[in-house]
């Protein structure tokens, strides 16, 4: 039976072809969709997880970074700092901006770093210098070409000129762009005094474990949060899934009922013209099962096929884009495509239903019409 | 007198035309979603500005945004701004973006503080409750307390504060980012806006000039900037469209495509039924445009009943969605019809490239074979 689902496929291989490629766009929508976000995460924790830092202070009841606010006021930091087994606090301050230049303009967030601090800022350098002084701005070296900028060059920020002294790497994502500036500029454009802070880093002493000391600081500090580098990280992963999640759902919704009526127009139209042929079988003493068998055969061949074009072909897509445009980063997970193989399978059984029902229904004589 | 094949071909199997118009129009329904997603997007989240009914909005200079920027300003240039512009009210308000978490349920919202005396700034739809009355109540959009799990009535927390829940606002859902609103000095406190807020809202009296108003309020503060709310509306939209059109124009690209697959598979499978009755028009001496003609005569007409089915489809889909995730806002524009009524034109003239190109294969002398 499977050798007949074959052949009544192969028979039509370009209808076959567009059929199974029906299918795996299906399939890329929804892998390229969970992709984005799944990307998106990557860059939206890349500042945490790439600075050098153990533990993070914040704002008592902020948890997150990202889409998030936090005011540190000065006089907490210096308690902080007056706790046992401390090497460093690094206080940055953080807001969203638009960076822009001539009729191009990208929002980001906006690190305000202490030029004489030792982390904080770009955490990787490809040209230029950090540290930068009032006037002066650290962007990622795929903003700058997409602001058609470069190493000298100045782009707008609040309204005001800056010169580009270093390019980095790996802080430019969707909606979670990293750009550098002064601290004491960047306070005074927040109007908070220029040793407050959004967010503090926290680099224990050798020797010192950061799990002790982070507990230590909370019962310490009962006006601030303090969170460890992968808590704190967790969070915003944590945040962005609970963001997607829906949208996920809705938008594989649509591509399953897309996928569903491709499967069932390929196999429904098959079925047709082969309705002698299956009149034929019918004739010579196939039951409807075997014949409801065939059918099926060929839906899931088409849909396997399918799904393996279409898992390719996400995956060459999700390369193309962020290779193009950087910023997009398209991560698939193969365990999420193997997610995908039940429940389209059962998307290929309901879309069976249609071409098996007209099977069962067909008479044996058409085979013997002229 | 001419046989209208095309008609007759599309209607002669009601199976495979239902099949086919429901997967033609399924993938139409689904790029008119998507760009429904996107407009609704933007308009949900410029929803505050375009109901703030004032006429200006003094904003930190640089920062002409309110959901894409983070303007502050002093509170005391509240009465020149009145005197300088000839307000007949003028209120002010603090926005920012923060983390709203309920047990494990994170929400990123626009937390505005807003007075309850001026009543500027106010949510414009209250679905439930009463508005504000003291600094430690709030107000939540629907979706984010149904969501949460909380009821009028109920105390969360918010950055370290209690709020007792005493209304539930409509029309302020968004998956990116919901509305809250709580008493200014609620905001100033929880956000450590030490009197400062984030803009100056400004009704002038009815003799007074926009233009002279604008101009008197930035020449007495060079670091604001008088703008009117479609401006700053605009300003978000450009932002936000910056951040969000790659990502959501490449989902789109693959629906489009997608669609095209389903027309071609379409079209194909219904020149392959009647390959036979093709080779006979050509035996009768049928040239080969009048067959062209009719394959994109069919392939019209399918697409213009998928056309139809799609845009009922999405419409019907976008109530369900909205229904179902109240956060989403699809908001399909007759705009947005016309264009895809156009795309679909030039998707069916590409659709039927294939099959064209299979008529131009036929042997006639294959119509006489048994």
């Amino acid at each position: 039976m499977l050798k007949l689902a074959w052949r009544n496929l192969t028979n039509e291989p370009t209808r076959m072809a567009i059929s199974v490629t029906g299918i795996a766009l299906a399939l890329v929508l929804i892998l390229v969709i969970a992709g984005i976000f799944a990307g998106s995460e990557e860059f939206a924790v890349a500042y945490i997880k790439n600075e050098p830092a153990p533990i993070w202070l914040m704002q008592s009841g902020v948890a997150n970074m990202h889409m998030s606010s936090s005011y540190i006021a000065p006089e907490l930091i210096i308690e902080a700092e007056q706790i046992k087994g401390i090497k460093d606090i690094t206080g940055v301050l953080y807001t969203g901006g638009n960076l822009e230049s001539g009729e191009d303009s990208i929002l980001g967030y906006i690190i305000g770093v202490n030029p004489q601090a030792e982390i904080g800022g770009p955490w990787k350098l490809v040209e230029g210098r950090q540290n930068p002084q009032r006037g002066e701005i650290v962007i990622d070296a795929e903003l700058a070409k997409r602001l058609g900028v470069e190493l000298g060059d100045e782009v707008n920020l609040f309204n005001t000129a800056h010169k580009i002294i270093g390019l980095s790497r790996g802080n430019f994502g969707i909606g979670s762009s990293l750009a550098f500036i002064n601290k004491q500029a960047l306070s005074e454009w927040m109007a908070v005094p220029p040793d407050a802070s959004s967010f503090a880093l926290v680099r224990p002493d050798v020797a010192i474990d950061a799990d002790a000391l982070a507990a230590r600081m909370q019962s310490e500090l009962p006006d601030l949060n303090v969170m460890q580098q992968a808590e704190f990280a967790a969070s915003d992963i944590d945040l962005i899934r609970q963001m997607g999640v829906d949208i996920i759902r809705a938008m594989n919704l649509i591509a399953y009922i897309v996928g569903l009526l491709v499967i069932g127009l390929t196999i429904y139209t098959a079925t047709l013209e082969r309705s002698r042929e299956y009149g034929m079988l019918k004739a010579l003493g196939a039951n409807n099962s075997r014949l409801a068998v065939v059918v099926l055969s060929q839906a899931l061949i088409s849909a396997a096929l399918g799904i393996l074009f279409g898992a390719g072909l996400a995956y060459g897509v999700a390369a193309l884009i962020t290779r193009i445009s950087p910023d997009m980063l398209i991560l698939i997970d193969p365990e999420y495509v193997l997610n995908q193989i039940p429940i389209l399978t059962l998307v290929t059984g309901i879309a069976a239903l249609l071409p098996a029902s007209r099977i069962a229904n067909l008479d044996p004589m058409i085979a013997f019409k002229a | 007198m001419s046989v209208p094949l095309a008609r007759r071909n599309v209607f002669f199997q009601k199976g495979k035309l239902i099949l086919s118009v429901l997967s033609i129009g399924a993938s139409l329904a689904m790029i008119l979603l998507l760009m429904g997603f996107r407009e609704g997007l933007y308009s949900a989240l410029t929803a505050y500005v375009d109901n703030l009914d004032v006429d200006l909005i003094a904003t930190q200079s640089g920062n002409e945004g309110v959901v894409s920027a983070n303007s502050v300003l002093p509170g005391r240039i509240h009465n020149d701004l009145e005197e300088l512009a000839d307000a007949r009210e003028a209120g002010h308000i603090a926005v920012a973006g923060v983390i709203f978490t309920v047990d494990e349920d994170k929400s990123p919202i626009v937390l505005v503080g807003y007075e309850p005396d001026s009543g500027l700034g106010d949510p414009w739809n209250l679905g439930d409750g009463r508005y504000l009355e003291q600094d430690d109540e709030i107000l939540l959009d629907t979706w984010l307390a149904q969501r949460s799990g909380v009821a009028i009535g109920d105390t969360v927390e918010l950055l370290s504060r209690e709020f007792n829940v005493v209304g539930l606002t409509k029309g302020t859902a968004s998956w990116m980012a919901p509305y809250a609103f709580v008493t200014l000095p609620a905001a100033q406190e929880a956000l450590g806006l030490v009197d400062s807020v984030s803009y100056h809202l400004l009704r002038l009296n009815n003799r007074a000039n926009l233009d002279t108003a604008k101009d008197a309020i930035e020449t007495r503060f060079p670091n604001v900037r008088a703008i009117e709310p479609d401006q700053i509306a605009d300003t978000d939209r450009r932002a936000i469209a910056a951040v969000m059109d790659r990502p959501i124009n490449v989902l789109l690209f693959v629906a489009v495509i997608i669609g095209v697959a389903v027309m071609a598979l379409t079209s194909y499978t219904s020149i392959m039924d009647r390959l036979r009755e093709y080779g006979l028009l050509k035996a009768v001496g049928a040239k080969p445009l009048r067959l062209n003609v009719v394959v994109i005569q069919e392939s019209l007409l399918n697409s213009s009943l998928g056309l139809i089915t799609g845009v009922a489809l999405a419409y019907s889909s976008a109530a369900l969605i909205m229904a179902q995730w109240p956060q989403f806002n699809v908001t399909i524009l007759p705009d947005s019809v016309w264009k895809i009524a156009v795309l679909r034109l030039i998707m069916t003239l590409l659709a039927a490239i294939l099959p064209i190109r299979r008529l131009d294969r036929i042997n006639v002398l294959d119509v006489f074979k048994a």
